[in-house]
Formats: C-alpha cells, structure tokens, sequence
C-alpha cells in the first residue's frame, strides 16, 4: 500500500514538473526505523523537518514538499505513527516516544551539519516537532539545533471543555523556539490566536501570527474544500516558502 | 507481522467507526457570563432579560459544517417548543450579516442569530471548538454544555430541555 502511494506521487509530480522524491530510513537505538521522503535541491542550504499526522501520508504535503524543493529547500516528510504501528487518530501522536524524536533530530543535525533546520507540522501533530525540539534540548543540554518551527493551524489544547480555561498541551511550556503560526481565519483558532502567542512566549518562545484568510483548518485536505481552499492548497508550499525564509533570516534559501 | 496485522485491524477499526458522538454534557451550574448582543434582523437580545426561560446558546459560523448539519434541527425544536418558555439564540462567530444571510438562503431559520463581530462573547463564554452549546436553565445558570453537533430534536436533547423546563 506504502509503495503504491509512493508510486502515485512520484507520477503526480512527474506530471506537475516537481522533484521526486527519495526514500530516507535513519534506524534509532531503540530499533525503530524511521522513514522519510526526501524532497532534495541541489544546492539547497536551509533543511525543513515535515512531521506528519494522523492523515498519514497526505498527497497535498508531498506536492507541497516538492515545491519547497523547487524553490531550494531540501525537505524531510515523515510519517511517525506506522512506524509504530499506532492507528491514525490524533491520539496516537502522544505516543510516539519522545526520546526516539529527540536522537532523530539529533541524527539529523549531524546528517545536515552547518545546516539549519526547520520544522514543519499542522494541526494536532505540531505536537511532535514541538516535542522532539523541547526533549533534544533536555538530552543534549545545548543550544536547539533548529532555526524554528511553522506551525500550520496548531491544534494544543488538551480536550479543551466548554466554559472552562484552556489547558495547552505540556509541550507548549517546554518550547523555547523562534515560531511562526499560520492560523486559518475560518477556525475557531483564530480567536484564539493570540492567547496561544501569550502562552508560548510565557515559556520563552518568540512567536510570530500569521493569518490564512478565507482558509479553515486542514484547508488543504477537505472534502468538503471550497475554490479558494483547493486554489491555496495547491500552492501550499509557496505559502510556508517565506515563512521558512523568515526563520533562517533568508530570502534566499 | 503481526504488530502491522494489529495496526491495519486498529485503523480499520478506527476509521469505520468514526469519532465519537457529541453528547450534552452536565457541568456544575455556574452564571452565564454576559450575552448582549445585536442581532441579524436589527434588533438585540439581552440572556440577562431571558429569566424564566430556558435558553439555548449556540456558537456557530457558516464556515463550520458541522454547524450548519445541526441548525435544521435547531430549528424544528424551536417549533417543538414554540409554546414554551424555551428560546434558541445563535451567536455567530465573526462572520459578515451578508455571509449569513446567504447560508439562511439555504436553511431558513426564525430564531435569532446574534452577531458577535469580534468574537469577544465566544471568547467570554470559552468557546474552542464550533459547534458549542450551552443549556442555561431560568435562573441565568448554564447547566450543560456540547462541544460539536447534535440532533437537537431527538428524544435525549429534548428530555434535557424538558427536565430543565420542569424545575
């Protein structure tokens, strides 16, 4: 089923003019073997780290990886629940274990030495970067290996009840990062955007918001996507382009 | 093998069964915070003049739609209890009249729709997912809440509504 998948990416951007992409597996010293796909740029300088989440390998992020790479990125998409075999619900992101992210992004700033890296995740799955950022620091006691993070329509409440206080996902506090939010405008998230912003610079991150008008969350996976979300989804990789710039102070990748 | 057997299985078994099914949730009452609002016909509704009636409140968008699978049957409860003291206010988060008057093209509703332009009362009352209700009883207490959609003119919403309207 993977490979087939893979086979129909690979001829979607052959059709669409896009990089391919290559198959990456880093084995951990727990055993796990992490795959990636490699979107590469010959003379790509800044390095983004895609997570993945519990939609699995989704065509919409591999075009979008493949446009990053377009655009001189070399980008990293991997899946982190099949390696673990847990089902493909949110739930299952908490379960991935922490120690495994911090050493894979430890083998990664090894890998990609000088390089800066960038995170990259939407939605509940922004949990992981945010993670394997705030455990590598706690492992390794130095400065973060990552130039930052995009968070693309972060979702970190923890069951957020009606009428109660929101309570974000521990991580929040444990992240000191440079941030950029993407919160759609047609999400309940955006109302709460700036409450979020408080929350992580309480904890010593600095944040930049930014707004996707006229989007809702997962704008680029929906079934039920209207003109413009099927319009801005296609080009979601031109879309986080200038905000992965902005983390790595570069115009130019 | 087998731990990819018990993945496919889990996943199957999760995807086929969907997510979980909202349900109106008791809370320990508490006062309603403020809900004073103008209202898509010109008018205002005030909560605080609604004592002595049992009140719905409904946070919404047209963009939500789940919100809008749950406002046809908003609406035939709202006839089901014309003849009580039973009202349905449905707060909209931030949208423009003309956006709303356009999905009521679609789903005529006759209770009013609030229009919280800067979703202050939304962030008042706590609001993170849309749809969220409240059920506040005639004392101005909000006694249960719903965070996603329902069938408000089933048997189970309707005996809430009616135990509340019996006190």
């Amino acid at each position: 089923m993977q490979r087939l998948f893979i086979a129909f990416c690979l001829l979607l951007l052959a059709q669409t003019g896009l990089a391919a992409a290559t198959e990456e597996t880093v084995t951990l010293a727990s055993g796990t073997a992490i795959t990636s796909q490699r979107y590469a740029h010959e003379r790509a300088g800044v390095v983004v780290l895609w997570f993945t989440g519990q939609y699995g390998r989704l065509e919409e992020e591999h075009r979008a990886a493949a446009q990053l790479a377009a655009k001189g990125y070399e980008v990293w998409l991997t899946d982190w629940l099949s390696p673990y075999f847990l089902p493909q619900v949110a739930g299952s992101l908490a379960q991935v274990p922490e120690a495994d992210l911090a050493e894979w992004l430890e083998q990664m700033r090894q890998h990609h030495a000088g390089r800066p890296l960038v995170l990259v995740a939407s939605g509940h799955a922004t949990t992981l970067p945010l993670r394997a950022a705030a455990a590598w620091q706690a492992r390794f006691e130095a400065r973060l290996p990552v130039a930052g993070a995009v968070l693309l329509g972060p979702l970190l409440y923890l069951d957020p009840e009606p009428g109660e206080e929101p309570v974000y996902d521990p991580v929040v506090a444990r992240t000191r990062l440079d941030l950029v939010l993407l919160v759609p405008m047609s999400s309940a998230g955006y109302w709460w955007r700036e409450a979020m912003q408080s929350a992580f610079e309480a904890a010593g991150s600095r944040v930049h918001v930014g707004v996707l008008a006229g989007l809702r969350d997962r704008f680029y996976h929906r079934s039920d996507a209207n003109a413009q979300e099927q319009a801005e989804g296609a080009r979601l990789g031109e879309i986080l382009a200038p905000h992965i710039a902005s983390l790595t102070k570069e115009t130019q990748p | 093998m087998k731990h990819a057997l018990i993945w496919i299985v889990a996943s199957l078994g999760l995807a086929l069964a969907g997510p979980a099914a909202a349900q109106l949730k008791p809370t320990k009452p508490r006062a309603a915070p403020e809900l004073n609002l103008p209202t898509l016909e010109g008018g205002r509704v005030n909560l605080a003049d609604l004592r002595g009636r049992v009140v719905l409140v409904n946070f919404w968008a047209v963009w939500c739609p789940p919100c809008r699978k749950e406002m046809p049957s908003m609406e035939r409860l709202s006839k089901l209890m014309a003849q009580r003291p039973f009202t349905i206010l449905a707060s909209n988060a931030g949208e423009t009249p003309e956006q709303i008057r356009s999905f009521l093209k679609e789903v005529p509703l006759t209770f009013p729709i609030l229009l919280d332009q800067d979703s202050a009362r939304m962030k008042a009352w706590r609001v993170f997912v849309l749809p969220t209700s409240f059920l506040v009883d005639k004392q101005g207490q909000i006694r249960y809440s719903l965070s996603g959609h329902i069938e408000w003119d089933e048997p189970e919403a309707v005996a809430v509504i009616e135990k509340l309207l019996a006190e």
